[in-house]
């Protein structure tokens, strides 16, 4: 790397902690509340949410593990990642109604009013707990491999800067989880947008990009897997599930300052989230059309981009990227520490008897102090774990899943009784699918939710009136 | 191969064009089940 490339990389970087320190020290409020903590007040604008929305939505997961797979796998990555991601999409506004309806401060507790059984509460808020911290390792785990290798710097000195800057935007809460994502999706898309045309331009268009992978590796304009059209429509529906049921997305549905704002939340976030798709696939595509041997021979991933990108267009990539991962792993924090400190131990974090505000502000510290710990735990566990990880990272969607996908959408006569039991007996039919019969953790989730539904539908008790 | 010459397999190549549209339909998603299914209609 040149030392002007080294520079501006470093100005870029400098650029973007000022902002992101600017924008969230802005959210610290003197009177605080839970209310305003965990859900904005639920004031958040249009504009805010939508940024929440997509800045959560893109993780450095998924950008860099979706469009390292496009490169790798060409169309087989988009039908299973991306489609089955934005299935998700069709069932979320089904969700609206009822969340708004609610008076309730995260989903663990909205699951335990809607069904009257305090034991759900906690069953869900543990797995959620569990769930958040698994996959803010997996974020810090890959910005530390990607960034050290990017920038030379070693693996624990990047992942500790994602970790600070993680731990500052999400002491504020909501709110300033909310503004500092403004600036995140600003840099996401723009990155991201910049980096695709000059990959598209570079390889001569998307219509060249396609003769190329047609006429060198044809087996990439395949769009399901080599095991069948079975095995990605269950992989499919189990991404889909997943994010339909995830609270990282319906808690943004709740902290809306109105129905009609969470409706156009969720048009046009996916709209947003389309096109950062779009310029994904084009990275991935374009640049495996470029490794055919003009401006890199062969198939390393960052040879390639480092290669066919500016350093200055480079360098954009990499903040999209740093952006992605502050943007999901600060609202995963949030919604851990609110699922420890308000739905599993509110008596030990003094969130049962505030009576005050001063009591208020104890239980808030205590939320805060949860925030530093769960990250460094998150930190710490990132060093010690091998990648293997990721694996259980996939579990952990499934057992989301489980606790939420038939309470929010079946759509027949729900009934009160049953779904604690009906639960446990998933996770355990999912447990047994996975270890047992062998089938990765997305496509066990089907069979288990069917398990999940018969159970509860045939478990005895009464019917909702 | 020439488009036509062999439909199935001209179906089975350009699959990855049924790929972008079902991801446009997606996309496109909320807008249709908010404006079709969910907004209550006003009352004449």
């Amino acid at each position: 790397m040149t030392s002007e490339a080294l520079l501006f990389q470093m100005a870029a970087f400098g650029l973007y902690a000022l902002l992101v320190i600017l924008l969230a020290g802005q959210a610290f409020y003197w009177n605080e509340n839970r209310w305003l903590f965990y859900l904005g007040a639920r004031k958040l604008s249009l504009s805010f949410s939508v940024s929440t929305f997509v800045g959560t939505w893109m993780s450095a997961a998924s950008v860099l593990g979706y469009t390292l797979w496009a490169f790798q796998g060409g169309y087989e990555a988009f039908t299973a990642s991306v489609n089955g991601w934005l299935l998700g999409l069709v069932f979320l506004p089904f969700s609206v109604l009822k969340l708004r309806k609610s008076r309730a401060l995260s989903l663990p507790q909205w699951l335990t009013e809607e069904y009257g059984d305090p034991r759900l509460r906690k069953l869900s808020a543990a797995a959620l707990l569990v769930a958040y911290i698994l996959y803010i390792v997996i974020q810090f785990q890959v910005f530390g491999s990607i960034v050290s290798r990017m920038l030379g710097a070693s693996t624990l000195l990047s992942s500790l800067l994602i970790y600070l800057f993680v731990i500052y935007t999400t002491f504020g809460g909501l709110p300033s989880v909310a503004k500092s994502d403004v600036l995140n999706v600003l840099v996401i898309v723009f990155g991201l947008t910049v980096a695709a045309f000059a990959i598209v331009w570079t390889a001569g268009g998307p219509v060249d990009i396609h003769r190329r992978l047609a006429a060198n590796s044809p087996g990439m304009l395949k769009v399901l897997d080599k095991r069948g059209a079975l095995f990605t429509f269950t992989i499919m529906l189990g991404w889909g599930f997943g994010v339909a049921s995830n609270p990282q997305y319906m808690i943004r549905i709740m902290s809306a300052r109105d129905t009609k704002t969470a409706w156009s939340m969720l048009i046009l976030s996916s709209v947003v989230v389309g096109w950062i798709y779009v310029c994904l696939t084009f990275i991935g595509l374009g640049g495996k059309a470029l490794s055919f041997g003009e401006v890199w021979s062969g198939d390393d991933f960052f040879g390639v981009f480092s290669s066919a990108l500016s350093p200055e267009v480079y360098t954009l990539l990499l903040i999209a990227v740093l952006a992605a991962a502050v943007s999901t792993a600060n609202s995963q924090l949030l919604l851990a520490a609110c699922s420890f400190c308000y739905d599993l131990f509110p008596s030990i974090s003094g969130g049962r008897k505030a009576k005050d505000i001063l009591d208020e502000d104890r239980f808030l510290l205590a939320n805060r102090v949860i925030i530093g710990a769960i990250a460094t735990v998150s930190l710490v566990l990132s060093w010690v774990f091998s990648p293997a990880i990721l694996d259980i990272g996939q579990y952990s969607w499934a057992v989301v899943s489980i606790c939420f996908f038939l309470p929010m959408y079946l759509p027949v006569r729900k009934k009160r009784k049953g779904l604690f039991g009906a639960i446990a007996a998933a996770f355990v039919a999912h447990t047994l699918f996975v270890y047992v019969v062998g089938l990765p953790p997305e496509q066990a989730l089907v069979p288990s939710l069917c398990i999940e539904w018969m159970v509860w539908q045939f478990s005895p008790g009464g019917e909702r009136p | 191969m020439p488009f036509g010459s062999n439909i199935v397999q001209n179906i089975k190549d350009y699959l990855w064009v049924v790929d972008w549209m079902f991801f446009f339909l997606l996309v496109a998603a909320p807008m249709l089940s908010i404006f079709f299914c969910l907004k209550p209609r006003r009352k004449k």
